[in-house]
Order: structure tokens, then C-alpha cells, then sequence
């Protein structure tokens, strides 16, 4: 038989070669019997094959059986290479070993991925109520339960699906799309947010009360929900206006000539790890963290051979806060005066307009103290809804 | 009897036709497959020509080097550089 490629038989195959008999009606039963076989030729009256390592106690009987003389030649293929290392103790423990490791793992939960825009601290806690967690036996996990409470209980959750494949949890939860904002058309007034005199006034739905120049109280209507319709009723509506208002405010800022601060400058923390989609793979031992630091991460993309492979390194950098002493001179101090004020205006005035701001510096010993009066503008209007009796 | 069995036995309730697929490249010479579905049994087997019995025929395939093989329950596969093919009534 020449030497060929023995297709489609997994375990391994024996090459065969048989003499005599009715060949015609063996290869025939062993058809029937649904025996593969392969390369089956007949020359110089002996016929060749090959079969199967686990079919050949079966050839060689239909073989007999037909008078057919077989003799078995090559052999080879995944069957024959293994029963070389069955006399290996050690070998067959290990793989049995580690079959058996792999079917303990597939027996309990060993991670739980969470994907969709859902609070994670909900969904695991959801989760946990339905005896689905890290440790928890696969067979004993409540997953259409699961799926209905998060359904159910996340907002705004338009699907959510839970798998448990091997011993890993899938969570896929997708949210609809969100409910349009509807304007409340309930009556309501408007009134003074603050104490302050009027300057101007838009007013678009609603009496106005108020005349510009006017000083009111926090709290003071401006604008009517209630109007007259002209026929001695009174209509509900909506009052909607822009009311700017001017008042005084009076700020104080203080900088020491001396001051003890913390600066991020200390002994830097480096815990790197191997990202893959939303896996992290810790490349260090222990716990990461340092006290009292501050906290920055970076991540790069990892290259093989120049090309971009779909891993990342993030590195979580943990720098040291050190205290330090700063000293200033009085011109220091003024300066950072002025810098803590435009801090101030930028958070607290960013919607008021500031007309006038007048600063007084006292300089004292241990530091300057500057008092701003400021004249500031800005919308008072504050809706309140009309009680209706 | 076995599951296997069974199966045989429902594969010949279910299909008595039987179907014959040529692959070649041109010519038959040149080396061809023929592909037999539901093939009954193997009639002749000899270094030049193998006979198959289908149902109510029999296909003669003459060549040299003749290989055999079977793919599934009832199925053989012959290739090699194949001289003719013949098909004869049986009863």
C-alpha cells in the first residue's frame, strides 16, 4: 500500500493488508456496521486499508469471518502516542489532575462581568440576593430571577440578560432610551430669590407687581400666576420672567505671611497592570495603595514587533504628600490675595454680573486681610408654585 | 438492537435512491471521485474494478489504482485514474 494520507479517522488508524477470503463482503459488513475505513485497494489479490485503532478488533472478527487472512502494519496517530505514556504514574495523575481541577472550576462561580451603562453596586447586590457570587455552585445560581429583578429594579432598564458560561457570570444590561423632559404646566409665581432692588425686568407670563427701581425682600412676590381675565375671573397661569436684581455682598480673604502646606512631591508608588477589554491583571504582589497621596494613572498601548495588540499597561502612580513651610514677603501675599479672589468670583459669581467690587487691605502680623464689598446683578426670579384653595 | 443499527436500518427505510456524484477535473483519467450515497453493498472487489450494488443497479467503476473509502452510514467514496463507469440494471 503506498504511503498516503490517513483522513478522518481521529483517534489514530492501523494500516491492514489481508489475503484470500471474500474481501468484497468484509469491506461490505464493515460498511454496514458504519466501521470507517480508508485507502482501501486490492492488488495483486491482497487487499489494503486502514481503520480506525478502535475498529480494528471488529475488522480483524469480519475479516475471519469471510476468510479473509488480515494482518495489521502501520499504526500511528493520537491513540498510539498516548499509549505509550500509559505506564507514566506520574503523567496519567497529572492529567487527571488537572481534568479534574477544570471540572471543579466549572463547578463554582469564579467571575462575574458586568457590561451595559448600570450602577455595578446595584447590580451585584442584586446579584448576591440571587446566590450569584464569586464561590457560589454554578448548579444552585437563580439566573432567571436575576434577570427579572434587574429588570424590575434598575432604571430605566430596557433588557438585561444573565449567562453563566464555564464558571464565568455574563451580565449584559441595556438601557432605553430616556423619557423626554414634559414641562409642568402646574400655575405658579414668581419671587424674590434675595433682597435686592430691581433694575430690569422681562416679564413673560404673569402680572408684573414689582416697578424697576424698587427695593424688595427675599421672598416678596414679583410676578402674579394670577391675572384678571377682564371678566371679574381670575385666570391660573404659569408666570415665567427674568427679574434682575442689585445687592451688596461683603467677602473677606486672608493670607498668612507663614503657612505650613502639603505637596504632592514625595516618594512615587508605581502598580502596574495588564488590561484586556474590562479584565485588569494585577502585574505585582500584594495590595496597591500608599497613604496620604495622590492618586494618577497612565496607559499605553502594548506593541509586538511594532504592532498595536489589543493589551494595555495601565500604571496607578501613587505620589506622597510632603508638608512643606512656605514663607512670603507682603507683595506674596497680595498676590495670592488677588488669586484666591478671582478663585472665589470664578465658583461662587459665575452667573451674576459684578458692577462694582471694592477691595480694603489691613495688613496685620502674621498676614494681610483684604475685604471686598461687592455690587452685583443677577436674576432674583424664584418660581413658587400658587396655592390654590 | 443498537443505536447504530437502528439508525442503518432507518437510512435504508428512509432513502431507496441512491446518488452518484462524479469530481474530476476534465476527464476521467486524469484521476476522479466518484461519490456513492446509499450504496447497499460492495458487489466485487478486484485490482482493477469495483462493483457497486445500489438500489436496482449496479455501478461497475474500472481503473487503476482504485481506492475505497466510506463517509457516512452507506456512503463510499472511490478515487483514483478511473478507465470507465458502468451502470447495470439488477433485479
Amino acid at each position: 500500500m503506498k504511503k498516503q494520507k490517513i483522513r478522518g479517522l481521529r483517534f489514530g488508524y492501523v494500516k491492514f493488508s489481508g489475503i484470500g477470503g471474500y474481501s468484497e463482503k468484509m469491506i461490505t459488513e464493515l460498511l454496514e456496521n458504519g466501521v470507517a475505513i480508508r485507502g482501501v485497494e486490492i492488488k495483486d489479490g491482497k487487499i489494503f486499508g486502514a481503520v480506525s485503532p478502535l475498529d480494528y478488533y471488529r475488522t480483524a472478527e469480519t475479516a475471519r469471518k469471510y476468510g479473509v487472512r488480515i494482518r495489521a502494519g502501520e499504526r500511528g496517530g493520537i491513540y498510539f502516542t498516548l499509549s505509550r505514556y500509559r505506564s507514566r504514574v506520574g503523567l496519567c495523575v497529572g492529567a487527571l489532575l488537572f481534568v479534574l481541577t477544570i471540572s471543579l472550576w466549572q463547578t463554582s462561580v469564579r467571575s462575574i462581568m458586568i457590561d451595559g451603562d448600570v450602577p455595578r453596586s446595584q447590580i451585584m447586590q442584586i446579584l448576591n440576593e440571587c446566590n450569584i457570587k464569586v464561590g457560589a455552585s454554578v448548579d444552585n445560581l437563580q439566573i432567571s430571577k436575576a434577570e427579572h429583578r434587574i429588570l424590575a429594579e434598575v432604571e430605566n432598564c430596557a433588557w438585561a440578560d444573565v449567562s453563566c458560561v464555564g464558571f464565568r457570570v455574563d451580565v449584559h444590561v441595556e438601557k432605553g432610551a430616556p423619557k423626554p423632559e414634559m414641562e409642568d404646566s402646574s400655575p405658579r409665581n414668581i419671587v424674590a430669590a434675595r433682597s435686592a432692588m430691581i433694575v430690569r425686568q422681562i416679564p413673560r407670563v404673569g402680572a408684573s407687581v414689582v416697578e424697576n427701581g424698587s427695593g424688595v425682600n427675599a421672598g416678596d412676590l414679583l410676578v402674579s400666576g394670577v391675572v384678571p381675565d377682564g371678566r371679574d375671573k381670575v385666570l391660573y397661569v404659569r408666570a415665567d420672567a427674568e427679574i434682575i436684581g442689585e445687592w451688596m455682598e461683603t467677602r473677606e480673604f486672608f493670607v498668612p505671611y507663614s503657612e505650613t502646606v502639603s505637596i504632592p512631591n514625595g516618594e512615587r508608588h508605581e502598580f502596574k497592570y495588564l488590561v484586556f477589554g474590562s479584565d485588569e491583571y494585577p502585574l505585582f504582589f500584594g495590595k496597591a495603595g500608599a497613604d496620604n497621596s495622590l492618586y494618577t494613572e497612565q496607559t499605553s498601548i502594548v506593541k509586538l514587533f511594532g504592532q498595536e495588540t489589543a493589551f494595555k499597561l495601565k500604571t496607578g502612580i501613587y505620589t506622597e504628600y510632603t508638608e512643606q513651610q512656605i514663607m512670603r514677603s507682603p507683595d506674596d501675599a497680595i498676590s495670592e490675595l488677588a488669586k484666591q479672589k478671582q478663585r472665589f468670583e470664578e465658583n461662587f459669581y459665575p452667573t451674576y454680573e459684578i458692577i462694582n467690587a471694592e477691595e480694603k487691605f489691613y495688613p496685620r502680623e502674621d498676614g494681610i486681610r483684604l475685604i471686598v464689598d461687592y455690587t452685583l446683578q443677577g436674576d432674583i426670579a424664584k418660581p413658587v408654585a400658587v396655592a390654590r384653595e | 438492537m443498537g443505536l447504530k443499527e437502528k439508525l442503518i436500518a432507518l437510512e435504508e427505510l428512509s432513502g431507496r435512491k441512491s446518488t452518484v456524484t462524479i469530481t474530476t477535473d476534465g476527464e476521467l483519467h486524469g484521476g476522479a471521485e466518484i461519490c456513492v450515497e446509499n450504496c447497499r453493498c460492495i458487489q466485487e472487489l478486484d485490482d482493477n474494478f469495483i462493483v457497486l450494488s445500489v438500489y436496482g443497479m449496479n455501478i461497475r467503476v474500472s481503473g487503476t489504482p482504485l481506492t475505497l473509502e466510506n463517509f457516512g452510514v452507506g456512503s463510499v467514496r472511490i478515487t483514483g485514474n478511473i478507465h470507465s463507469l458502468d451502470f447495470e440494471e439488477n433485479n
